[in-house]
This record gives C-alpha cells, sequence and structure tokens, in this order.
C-alpha cells in the first residue's frame, strides 16, 4: 500500500503542475500525452524493439563482466598475493569513468552491440570484482577454521565454505550492477547507436518530443522495478537460510 | 597418548609489542581420558586447543600425538567451537556430512554414519532444518554430531555450552557425558565454570590467564557413570570449593 502511494504522490504532483499550466508541455509533458506517446511508440513496435535491444545488452554484458569478476572477485577475496598484485589495477581502472571509453570503444568495435557491451563490461566488472572479493572476505573466520578442522584443504575451503558463504553478497552486488548497467547502455546508446532506449531518447530530443523522450524513461524504471522485484524473490528462493532480515526500524520503535 | 611439550605462543600485535598468551605450557592427556582446563577467560585457551588442533602453529614446543608432532589440522581431532560455527547455508544432515563429504566414501556407508549421529544427538526430526531454526543447544548438538562423524580419537571442546543459558547447559553436560561413557574419546574441555569442569572431567587443570600456564592439577575421583544428582552432594561441592579457591588465589602464593 504505501508502496503504491509512494508512486501515486509523484504522479498526483506532476498531474497538478503539467495539467494546470505551470510548466509548459514542451519541458514537461502532461501524464496522459506520455502514456499516449507510449501506446503510440508501442504499437509501432519502435519501443518494443528499443527497449529489448538495451535489454539484452545489458544482460549479456552484465554476463560477461560476471564471468570475469567471479573467479578474479574470489582470488582476490582469498589470495593476501594475489590481491597485491591485481588491486592497483582495479583501482586504476575503476576511477576511470566508462563513459570515458566510448570514443575509443567506437573505434574498436563501431556502433553495434559488441561496442555498447564492452562500455558495460568495462563500467561492471571492476566494481563487481570488488563486491565479490568484499562478500568473500567476509566469510566468518570461524567457519574456514571448523572446515579445515574437518578436513577441509584449501580448493575445499575455497569451494565448499567461502563460496557458498559468499553467494547471497554476490546475488547482492548482481543487483547492484544491473542497475548500473543502465546507466553504461544508455551513455552508449544516446553517443552513438542505431537502437536501444537512449538511441530512442536523442532521436526524440533532436525531433523535440518531449513526450517520446518522458515514455523511454517511464519504460526504464519500471524495467528496474520488474529486476528489482526478481532479484528479491530469487534472493528468498535461492538463500531461505539467510538470516537477512527485512523487518526495518519501525518494528524495533513501535510505539510512536 | 597427547603430549604438549614447553608450549609457548607470542602474539606480534604491532611493532616491538609482544604479547605472550601461552607460557612454557607443558601437560599429557591419556588415550580415553577427559581433562578440563578451567581458569580465567583469556585468550590463551582457545590458542592452544587450536593450536592442537592444528588450526595455529605454536611459538615454540611441540605438540605430539601418539609420538606423531601436530603441525597441521587432521581428522583424528575435532575441535568444537563457543559459537557452534555451523555451516548456515547447509540442512543439520548436510552439516553433519561436511567431513565425510570431503574425502571419499562410499555413499551408503556416509548416509549410516550420519544417521546414527542424527539419532546420537536426537536431531532425526530436524534433519532437514537450517541452524537458523535451531535453539542454541540443538545448534551445538548439531556441531558436536559433525565433530564425531569424522571420527575423531582426540575432541577438543572451546567451552561448549558458554554460550547457553543454564539448563540447556545442564542437558547438554549430560548429554555428552552419556556420549562420552559410549565413546570414550579422548577430551580436552575449556571452560571458566568450575563446576562443569568437575562434573564433566577425570582431570581439572587449572590455569592462570595472560600468559596461559598450568597452575593446579586435580585428579576428580568421582565415580563413572555420573549423573546430575553428583552436583548436589557434599563431595562434590568440597571439590568446588576447593577448585575455586585455587582459581582466586594469586600465582605464587
Amino acid at each position: 500500500m504505501l508502496a503504491i502511494s509512494g508512486l501515486v504522490s509523484v504522479l498526483l504532483a506532476w498531474s497538478l503542475v503539467t495539467y494546470t499550466g505551470f510548466i509548459k508541455p514542451f519541458f514537461l509533458p502532461t501524464p496522459t500525452s506520455v502514456v499516449s506517446a507510449a501506446v503510440s511508440l508501442f504499437v509501432s513496435g519502435g519501443l518494443i524493439a528499443d527497449a529489448s535491444a538495451s535489454v539484452s545488452r545489458i544482460l549479456l554484458g552484465f554476463l560477461v563482466s560476471l564471468a570475469i569478476s567471479l573467479p578474479i572477485g574470489i582470488l582476490l577475496g582469498v589470495s593476501r598475493m594475489f590481491e597485491a598484485f591485481v588491486k592497483p589495477v582495479i583501482a586504476f581502472v575503476r576511477y576511470i569513468p566508462p563513459s570515458a571509453f566510448i570514443p575509443l570503444a567506437i573505434i574498436w568495435f563501431g556502433i553495434g552491440d559488441s561496442q555498447k557491451i564492452a562500455i558495460l563490461v568495462i563500467g561492471i566488472a571492476p566494481y563487481l570484482a570488488l563486491l565479490i572479493a568484499d562478500a568473500a572476505i567476509n566469510t566468518p573466520l570461524e567457519l574456514i577454521d571448523a572446515g579445515r578442522a574437518l578436513g577441509a584443504n584449501r580448493i575445499n575451503t575455497i569451494f565448499k565454505v567461502i563460496l557458498p558463504s559468499s553467494l547471497p553478497g554476490i546475488w547482492d552486488a548482481c543487483r547492484l550492477m544491473i542497475g548500473a548497467g543502465w546507466t553504461f547502455v544508455i551513455i552508449a546508446e544516446i553517443v552513438g547507436a542505431s537502437s536501444g532506449l537512449g538511441h530512442l531518447m536523442i532521436e526524440s530530443q533532436r525531433f523535440l518530443r518531449t513526450a517520446n523522450i518522458f515514455a523511454a524513461i517511464i519504460i526504464i524504471g519500471f524495467l528496474g522495478l520488474i529486476t528489482d522485484y526478481f532479484f528479491e524473490i530469487t534472493y528468498k528462493l535461492l538463500f531461505p537460510w539467510s538470516e537477512k532480515t527485512h523487518a526495518g526500524i519501525e518494528t524495533h520503535y513501535k510505539s510512536v | 597418548m597427547l603430549e604438549l611439550k614447553h608450549i609457548t605462543k607470542v602474539y606480534n600485535t604491532e611493532p616491538r609489542h609482544l604479547v605472550e598468551v601461552i607460557s612454557d605450557l607443558t601437560l599429557s592427556v591419556a588415550d580415553g581420558e577427559f581433562i578440563a582446563l578451567v581458569g580465567p577467560s583469556g585468550c590463551g585457551k582457545t590458542t592452544l586447543l587450536k593450536m592442537v588442533a592444528g588450526l595455529v602453529p605454536q611459538t615454540s614446543g611441540e605438540i605430539f600425538l601418539d609420538k606423531q608432532a601436530v603441525s597441521s589440522p587432521g581428522k583424528e581431532r575435532g575441535i568444537i567451537f563457543q559459537n557452534f560455527s555451523l555451516f548456515p547455508w547447509l540442512t543439520v544432515r548436510d552439516n553433519i556430512a561436511f567431513g565425510l563429504n570431503l574425502c571419499k566414501m562410499d555413499k551408503q556407508k556416509k548416509e549410516t554414519a550420519v544417521n546414527r549421529y542424527l539419532r546420537i544427538t536426537g536431531l532425526e526430526k530436524f534433519a532437514s532444518f537450517y541452524p537458523r531454526n535451531l535453539s542454541g543447544g540443538m545448534q551445538q548438538r548439531v556441531a558436536v554430531a559433525r565433530t564425531l562423524a569424522n571420527n575423531p580419537r582426540l575432541l577438543l571442546m572451546d567451552e561448549p555450552f558458554g554460550s547457553l543459558d543454564e539448563q540447556t547447559r545442564s542437558l547438554m553436560q549430560e548429554f555428552l557425558i552419556e556420549l562420552w561413557e559410549k565413546e570414550r574419546k579422548t577430551v580436552i574441555f575449556v571452560t571458566h565454570d568450575v563446576r562443569e569442569a568437575i562434573f564433566l572431567a577425570d582431570t581439572v587443570y587449572v590455569t592462570t590467564p595472560r600468559p596461559l600456564a598450568i597452575k593446579q592439577k586435580f585428579a576428580i575421583p568421582f565415580a563413572r557413570p555420573r549423573s546430575h544428582a553428583l552436583k548436589l552432594t557434599k563431595e562434590f561441592f568440597d571439590w568446588e570449593t576447593r577448585v575455586a579457591h585455587a582459581i582466586a588465589t594469586d600465582f605464587g602464593e
């Protein structure tokens, strides 16, 4: 209930400033014109094509990032020697904005999917590796000791203690970085692309179709909501053993 | 026979600041003997158990189990921690099977061993539970079962019942003593509860804190099997007073 009323109050404020003519439709179109823009984009098929182009880029870019970051992150969390070797490289890449690589990526890969995926990987992989390393490092020492005392060797300790212990943290990191993926894909599509929601926005801007830009933004918001919901549900399904609480501070301070 | 010879442990906490936590400790434990180390809390006793388990190296001195030097973890030495340290992502059954799953072992045999310890610890009904859904006493029984399933000869217990409430603790002591009567493992039991030490052990060693050293040795004469009623006798109370006095008096007095 509270979740819906949060969105409704934003919608109310938006209606108030647009229908009254307080803000001109050129800058902020009315909710109805955004909906009708979305509907006509949907009917023409452009919206679905662009949205699925962006989504598939994010998914692919994310999966490539995960494939790179998982082993590197776990090794970072496990080995101080590997950490000393790799961490400066990651720190260096991490502080360069991924958008700074776009011109280079266009020279190397053109403006197709592979260029978008390259930008996504540059943006996601270093952070994901560090988040995974953090999850691995937080494995309680006692569990590692318990495993060793029960006969676990180095490999057993990594695969049977550290990895399962850090999976919930890794899952949360995935949720976070898929969200960040939108930032990178939209920038890459705005700079140079022939499809995708970013492309739709920059095209709409050229033709001053403000409502279309809003339609695209709102679609991204909804896709984000769905993604979040997906991770929340899968988290509960995959890690029924986790003690993570969703109770919130209100439960501890009931009286007003 | 477990022999600790002149064990010393020094931690290098910060540059030029060395902390000696164990000082020249010599101790031998016979096969099937149940000993208790009792004394004020400090990190020395936990460190000592971890050394015997092979998890922490000593600074100097040697540890022998049946004349074999101990330098790394081994299945013949099982350790049980105060905080249970169960793997939260594994069910009770899989926690108990953890050690068995690491070695190549006949599936049928594995199953039999796990079922046996589920039964001994009274956890059959909770086999598919995750640790988070169990009470403290049950969690510690899982930890005991997990260690026993590996069939160690030496059991190292680090204040295993320290975080349990009084009633559960009492029940767990009886559970342990019954188990020990059956299996007769060699046990080193660390506690700061004098009554617990006297009730369980054949030999009680009173230790000093920081650095850890043996202060006094008491051979507890009570016959076995022992039951809860023992704790209410005058003899038990006398022993309690004697050991408590040894703890309270300053070293060198």
